[in-house]
């Protein structure tokens, strides 16, 4: 939290991501690698929760995506846009996790144990997740973590996640309304 | 709850929730050398409408582009722009391009297979392949040095003006070949942008199709022609037939290229250029020049063994052929006009030798040493070169025409008719005899003679 506010991260639709950090990376700056790692942590841990719905998966495929970044960044094309061409590392990294595991299956019908969020001391924080992971669809909550937590635009969302940018207003305002819901009638 | 509080509370569980000591184990990969290889990272360039769209979106332009410049390309290097007809004996059709390069040849006739046989024409210049087929028809004897020669060249194009320029080009490359040999020959050249008439007739007999058309326009001008009889002659055998029969060829072929070579190194057209009136083709009188000089010596009274004429020449005066003479007897001119068709005198003027030449001062023979009044000294052949002016300050003096004639300006409207200096040879024997060196007397420059 403490990051996202110095960053001023995903609040403000402001690009939290600096472009030099990549760029200081190539050039192997291991400071700056640190600085990217805090400002977008929690935007790639969120999305590949998404796409794999295991917190231990997620750590690997997290630490995965950053060891990407790293050996990648040399080829990384200054097009202002950073935050897509992390995501997009961490999504290949994540389907590369499934493969690996063996969920090659439709990800909407994945069915998998439920998360253990119990490391979330705070217990509205706690119930929220809960939520979130348990009641909206996969779509929905990547449209909403890419959202809340990348301080992506709805345009940008549905340009990475590559639909239209109706269905990601329509989605983002259904799974705000049913978190709203489930955390009411709680 | 706001949705900006929602999202808030959202990203700050989730950065909660990254495991702690997740950058220390990546620092830990990076430094042991667990670092995965470099890969292609693609990206989303758009969305899928996007990506299905442009692609197709480029296909259809790079078609359209490919279809216009691939009908582009095709009318300029494949598409026949052109044909062109040379009929001498040998028949040869070329089919040219927009760029005027040759993209067949087809011999009409057993001479032209025989005479393209084994020649490399494909893609080459009109210009290049003209010439070669020009080599070869000297070459084969179908063109020769001291026989009469008869060259068609038929240029078929839609636009007529396009035909003309091409016909234009193929002729002069055709006479600048015929003037480097030193042959003579009858250049004749048509350009036509419908054919259909002449196709059925060209078809029947074997000949080209400028061939045929030229043999209609012959036969349906003139009755006693029979076209079947022309097709089977070689053209120099037309051309002949045609001047036997005194046909003018006026309005069937345009006849201004003569590939002849000229003592001044200019072919005919360039010579008929400079003489204006000379393309009107000759005409039919039933009295001889020398019946015309008889009659203007006896009307005179004079002796033949004296009169001297300085000039005789055919012309038309009010639809009439009037032979016009200059004759000199001792220290009288006479300037006769007869009747080329009848013999009668229609008119007869007299004045002194002094008077005549008093007219054309710089040409008097008795300037000692030739030297006219400004002190030039007349070299032969001068008077043509400014032949087509009046003497200088003088607009009543005589004329002098290229040919030597000398044309008094009162008869202004009979100057401009035609003359017709071969028909007419002036005579020559006795003045040349008189003549001091360099001097020039009016009717002794007799042009191409």
């Amino acid at each position: 939290m403490e990051i996202l506010k110095k960053q001023n991260w995903g609040l403000d639709g402001t690009r939290p991501v600096d472009e030099e950090l990549i760029f200081k990376i190539a050039d192997g700056d291991m400071d700056a690698f640190r600085s990217l790692y805090d400002a977008v942590s929690g935007s790639v841990y969120g999305f590949v929760l998404s796409i794999l719905k295991n917190k231990y998966d997620a750590d690997d495929v997290l630490q995965d995506t950053f060891l990407r970044i790293y050996s990648n960044a040399q080829d990384y094309a200054a097009k202002g846009k950073p935050m897509a061409w992390i995501l997009t590392i961490a999504k290949n990294s994540a389907y590369s996790k499934l493969r690996d595991t063996g969920k090659t299956e439709s990800f909407e019908e994945l069915t998998i144990e439920p998360m253990d969020f119990s490391s979330v001391e705070n217990a509205e924080q706690r119930v929220l997740v809960e939520m979130l992971f348990k009641h909206l669809t996969d779509e929905e909550k990547q449209i909403l973590l890419l959202h809340a937590v990348s301080g992506m635009k709805y345009r940008e969302i549905a340009s990475f996640m590559d639909i239209p940018l109706n269905t990601v207003l329509s989605k983002y305002h259904r799974a705000v309304k049913k978190l709203k819901e489930r955390i009411t009638e709680e | 709850m706001e949705n900006r509080e929602l999202e808030n509370k959202i990203s700050s569980v989730i950065c909660d929730m990254v495991p702690a000591d997740s950058f220390d184990k990546i620092s830990e990969r990076i430094a042991t050398g667990d670092v995965p290889e470099r890969s292609n990272v693609k990206m989303n360039n758009g969305s899928k409408v996007k990506r299905v769209l442009f692609p197709v979106a480029a296909a259809c332009i790079f078609l359209i582009v490919s279809v216009v410049f691939g009908l582009t390309y095709y009318g300029n290097n494949y598409a026949v722009a052109a044909v062109i007809d040379i009929d001498v004996n040998p028949s040869i059709e070329l089919s040219i391009n927009k760029k005027e390069k040759v993209l067949d040849v087809v011999a009409l006739n057993d001479d032209a297979k025989a005479l393209i046989e084994g020649m490399p024409f494909d893609k080459r210049d009109v210009n290049d392949v003209v010439d070669a087929i020009m080599s070869k028809l000297i070459e084969a004897g179908y063109v020769v040095s001291d026989d009469e020669n008869g060259i068609l060249i038929t240029v078929q194009n839609k636009d007529i003006k396009e035909a003309d320029r091409i016909r234009s080009k193929v002729v002069d490359k055709i006479d600048k070949h015929l003037m480097d040999k030193n042959i003579d020959a009858d250049v004749m050249g048509q350009s036509l942008s419908d054919v259909n008439e002449a196709k059925e007739f060209a078809e029947k007999n074997n000949i080209s199709v400028g061939r045929a058309m030229f043999i209609k326009k012959l036969s349906e001008k003139h009755d006693d022609i029979n076209p079947e009889e022309l097709a089977d002659m070689p053209m120099k055998d037309i051309v002949r037939e045609v001047k036997h029969k005194n046909i003018k060829l006026e309005g069937i072929v345009d006849c201004g290229h003569k590939g002849d070579k000229h003592e001044d190194g200019k072919p005919e057209a360039d010579k008929n250029e400079e003489k204006p009136g000379s393309e009107v083709p000759p005409i039919d009188v039933k009295i001889s020049e020398e019946e015309a000089k008889n009659i203007a010596v006896a009307d005179a009274g004079a002796d033949a063994e004296v009169a001297v004429f300085k000039m005789v020449k055919l012309d038309v005066k009010k639809d009439v052929p009037v032979y016009k003479l200059i004759l000199c007897v001792g220290e009288t001119v006479y300037h006769y006009e007869i009747n080329a068709d009848d013999g009668t005198v229609i008119k007869s003027e007299t004045e002194t030798a002094d008077e005549f030449f008093d007219k054309i001062p710089e040409e008097r023979p008795e300037k000692p040493s030739g030297e006219n009044e400004k002190g030039d000294r007349p070299v032969n052949g001068d008077a043509p070169a400014q032949g087509n002016k009046p003497v200088e300050g003088e607009s009543s003096k005589p004329e002098i025409r290229p040919d030597g004639e000398t044309v008094k300006p009162e008869n202004s409207t009979d100057n401009k008719k035609p003359v017709y200096p071969e028909r007419n040879p002036v005579e020559s024997a006795k003045p040349q005899t008189e003549k001091q060196e360099g001097e020039v007397y009016p009717g002794y420059q007799g042009g191409r003679n």
